[in-house]
């Protein structure tokens, strides 16, 4: 019970930091002026570097995760808690998002690339 | 073990409740939509907060929460590395086909749009249009029949109040807001998914006496339910099931709709998060149908739910409080909404953009938002009837599923391969599927999948190499984005969209 417990008090500091920043987000959007996005080719071929790299290490950790289930019972609440890093993850693109709005727009051209 | 007696009017309260909310969410959201284009896109605004928590949640599918519950039930750790992994990486795989399009069509809306500008072809786009639009339906059904599974094992409710009190909630929230309502309620989905899950299984595990017993009985039982890499479960549906899966994202306008709709700078960042944290949902939920075996549940008890009531009938029947009860059905009742109001969503950007817009291409905003808004009331309707009739559509939608892996190859190559042509693509569908499908039908269910896969690639290859033309991928950028408006045009335009 002790695991439960640990996710309750987790998972509602997490809820409350996911809806602030939701809402954050939302006035955000809401009230900004659209701005023009980089849409160069470049932009796009720039993302596209090292995906494989990426998605095959998702496969690994997603399997491996599977086999630890099938080795040893303690793994089993490894996966509770990732569900609550579901949501922290979440919050941290809720963060990306407000750090990328208070970027100057020379910073964000020169950065992500969304602003010109 | 007996059942939890829980009123109906709990259930029913659930349902509606879980409604008014996004409905609330919905009518804040209203003033965001201008026009038929914020509508069907979200003015391609959508950040990486709402576009990750959003892309989570329209593919945790109601059924794919019971599901994975379902595949350990049935094959033990196996089930759910062939259930899951596919799973996830499917969203993540889908990257390289987004950047490649939004590269070269920035202003695209509908993936049916894409294939009408590369190919020319009235055949080619009339198919692709007919896949999408039996796709989404597709998506909706099997998303209400998670609803009528978990409200009713748990709560015995009727299933027809369930599918109209569901379906009407639903059409009414998408209603409002389009995109943006689906895309901000879709991440309240996500938390109302994600945290709550964890808690019931956890106090599941504590209630029957931890995770390390749990283990052992399932250990106890033989056979290869803790063996990860079964070749039995590869064979009897893990390999079609990846492979149909891969084909659910890249021929899901879902998917693309979202693709269109986020700030280009964010489009990698958005799937392969939403893929990667998508993972831990399904792996958490999947460990309540090992608890079904530790405690020795057989299929006589799930009845006609069959092995996808497993999760509802665990947390039903242990006695837990039932605040946990009804926060597990909450969870089920959020993938389901998130869902159904993406696929509604979805419907309406190829109702506006493949639909209307092609037969009266001069129309009226006005009259264009609510062609598109009404196509959601009829989605609706349509979900209805199917549903509430006798349709077998578990086996329907495993079939639409069959056939949309047919999409892999032909869809594929028109993205990346300047020779496909209308021919080769159309071609390699009918075949692909005339070879695939009879197979499948007389019971070789992974020889017709190869057969699928293969003869799709073969003739589309094939067929394109023989016609021996190029596609200049540039046109894609000058002939797409018909609802975008002339910077600098005058707002009246945008009065019809209130």
């Amino acid at each position: 019970m002790v695991a439960f417990y640990i996710v309750l008090v987790l998972g509602t500091l997490v809820g409350a930091a996911y809806l602030t920043l939701a809402f954050q987000e939302f006035k955000r959007s809401r009230d900004a002026q659209p701005v023009v996005q980089d849409e160069s080719p470049e932009a796009f071929d720039q993302q596209g570097r090292g995906f494989s790299w990426v998605a095959g290490a998702g496969v690994v950790v997603s399997t491996t995760l599977l086999v630890l289930v099938s080795v040893d019972g303690v793994f089993w609440y490894l996966l509770p808690l990732l569900g609550v890093g579901s949501a922290l993850a979440v919050v941290v693109a809720f963060l990306a998002d407000r750090s990328e709005a208070s970027a100057s727009p020379s910073e964000r051209a020169a950065g992500s690339g969304v602003a010109r | 073990m007996a059942a939890t007696h829980l009123s109906g009017w709990l259930g029913y309260g659930l349902l509606l409740g879980l409604g008014v909310f996004m409905l609330a969410i919905a009518a804040a959201v209203r003033p965001f939509v201008r026009n038929t284009h914020d509508f069907v896109i979200a003015g391609r605004r959508i950040g990486l907060g709402f576009g990750v928590g959003s892309v989570i949640a329209v593919w945790t599918w109601s059924m794919a929460v019971m599901m994975s519950s379902a595949q350990a039930y049935t094959w033990g750790t196996s089930g759910l590395v062939w259930f899951i992994v596919p799973n996830g990486l499917a969203v993540v795989a889908i990257v390289p086909f987004a950047l490649k399009l939004r590269k070269h069509m920035p202003k695209g809306y509908t993936i049916v749009e894409f294939i009408r500008v590369r190919f020319q072809s009235r055949t080619a786009t009339a198919v692709m249009l007919g896949a999408m639009v039996f796709g989404l339906l597709c998506e909706i059904f099997i998303n209400l029949f998670g609803v009528v599974l978990v409200t009713g094992v748990v709560f015995d409710l009727n299933t027809t109040v369930v599918l109209l009190v569901t379906l009407v909630t639903i059409t009414v929230y998408s209603y409002f807001g389009g995109l943006w309502t689906s895309a901000i309620t879709a991440t309240v989905n996500t938390l109302l998914i994600t945290v709550p899950a964890a808690l019931v299984v956890l106090y599941v595990l504590a209630k029957v006496g931890g995770a390390g017993a749990v283990f052992d009985k399932v250990g106890a039982k033989g056979g290869s339910l803790l063996n990860p890499f079964s070749a039995q479960t590869a064979s009897a549906f893990g390999i079609s099931l990846a492979l149909g899966l891969l084909a659910s994202t890249m021929a899901d306008q879902t998917f693309w709709q979202k693709v269109w709709a986020m700030r280009p700078g964010n489009l990698r960042r958005t799937f392969v998060w939403g893929g990667l944290w998508f993972y831990p949902i399904p792996l958490t939920l999947g460990l309540l149908g090992l608890v079904g075996i530790s405690l020795g549940v057989t299929p006589d008890d799930l009845g006609s739910a069959g092995a996808g009531g497993i999760g509802p009938y665990v947390v039903s029947h242990l006695g837990i409080p039932v605040v946990l009860i009804a926060l597990y059905v909450l969870v089920i009742l959020n993938a389901c909404y998130s869902s159904i109001d993406g696929a509604f969503s979805a419907l309406s950007s190829l109702v506006a953009v493949d639909i209307v817009k092609q037969a009266r291409p001069h129309i009226a905003e006005k009259r264009l938002i609510a062609f598109t808004k009404g196509s959601i009331v009829i989605a609706g309707l349509v979900g209805a009837v199917v549903v509430s009739s006798n349709v077998d559509y578990v086996s329907l939608v495993n079939l639409v599923f069959f056939i949309k892996a047919v999409l892999i190859f032909p869809l594929a190559l028109a993205i990346f391969w300047s020779r496909t042509t209308a021919r080769g693509f159309v071609a390699s569908i009918v075949l692909g599927i005339a070879v695939g499908l009879p197979l499948r039908q007389t019971g070789h269910d992974l020889l017709s999948i190869v057969a699928l896969e293969g003869v799709s690639l073969a003739v589309v290859v094939g067929v394109s190499l023989l016609e021996g033309k190029r596609f200049d991928f540039d046109a894609l950028r000058r002939d797409a984005g018909a609802l975008e408006q002339v910077p600098g045009a005058p707002d009246a335009v945008l009065e019809g969209a209130r």
